[in-house]
């Protein structure tokens, strides 16, 4: 099996976001609304906010894993 | 029907909108609606609208953490070992952040019949809120239409995995598309903890 590296899921996971409208916010529970720059910003920072949407995508992914399907 | 509806921030300002429609239902079945907007989202308000009413569902909306939940300005309205017993005999549902991780299981252990809410982040997107609040307010509505916990648990669900199944789909929107993860997220960390068949007395 393929090991991925952090650095790699960071770039993919910012590839994702790249494809998001500049003026979209997202809103963290109480952490805020952060813009796609913003979460891009934090993603390459390594902060808890970045790593909370690498966490996001990392379990997405990992469902296709699962074979989950809906309906 | 007791409800919290902070509106200091960004985001609680959604949640103070979207949970309009849930009074309205309750209005409309003709539950008795305790709306502790704004500042009124207080501990002081809370605690002292609990003990003056049989009211058996509690809607708090605000942040949170694994062992609390917070209103207005985020101040603490229940927390983990200190207030659990406000909630003993009532249906919660807690949208906030992570607060089923801990106290939501306290507050099980310590009488609450259940308690629905998240055991991490609620993240939603401000221009498509309706695909995240829509999915989170049938929680309350079900309820309100005198269906199970487990039963609100569950249609919610099935909310959020019809509208991932239609966005897995190749012919909708980038835009769309990209808030499936969010959508799975959401889904995934939304519990039903404590007795799933019960309802409320209405």
């Amino acid at each position: 099996m393929v090991k991925i590296s952090d650095e790699e899921i960071r770039k993919m996971v910012i590839a994702r976001l790249e494809i998001t409208p500049s003026k979209r916010k997202i809103i963290i529970g109480g952490a805020g609304a952060f813009t796609k720059k913003e979460l891009i910003e934090k993603i390459k920072q390594h902060d808890p906010i970045g790593q909370k949407i690498i966490e996001v995508h990392l379990n997405y992914l990992r469902s296709f894993k699962k074979q989950q399907f809906w309906g | 029907m007791i409800i919290t509806r902070p509106n200091h921030d960004f985001a609680t300002k959604y949640l103070f909108r979207w949970s309009q429609t849930v009074i309205t239902l309750a209005k409309k079945r003709n539950i008795l609606v305790i709306d502790l907007k704004g500042k009124r989202a207080s501990r002081v308000e809370l605690t002292k609208s609990v003990r003056k009413n049989t009211a058996d569902f509690i809607f708090i909306n605000g942040h949170g953490n694994d062992d609390l939940v917070t209103g207005y300005n985020n101040q603490i309205l229940v927390q983990f070992n200190d207030n659990e017993k406000l909630f003993r005999g009532r249906i919660v549902y807690a949208r906030s952040c992570r607060s089923a991780a801990k106290l939501g299981k306290s507050c099980v252990k310590k009488g609450t019949r259940a308690y629905l809410g998240y055991t991490d982040d609620f993240i939603f997107y401000s221009d498509a809120a309706s695909k995240f609040l829509g999915p989170s307010n049938l929680i309350a509505k079900t309820l309100l239409i005198g269906e199970t916990a487990g039963q609100a648990d569950q249609k919610a669900k099935d909310a959020y995995a019809r509208t991932i199944q239609r966005f897995e789909n190749s012919s909708v929107s980038e835009k769309d598309r990209e808030l499936i993860p969010y959508l799975q997220w959401n889904m995934e960390k939304q519990v039903c903890l404590g007795n799933k068949n019960a309802r409320l007395k209405i």
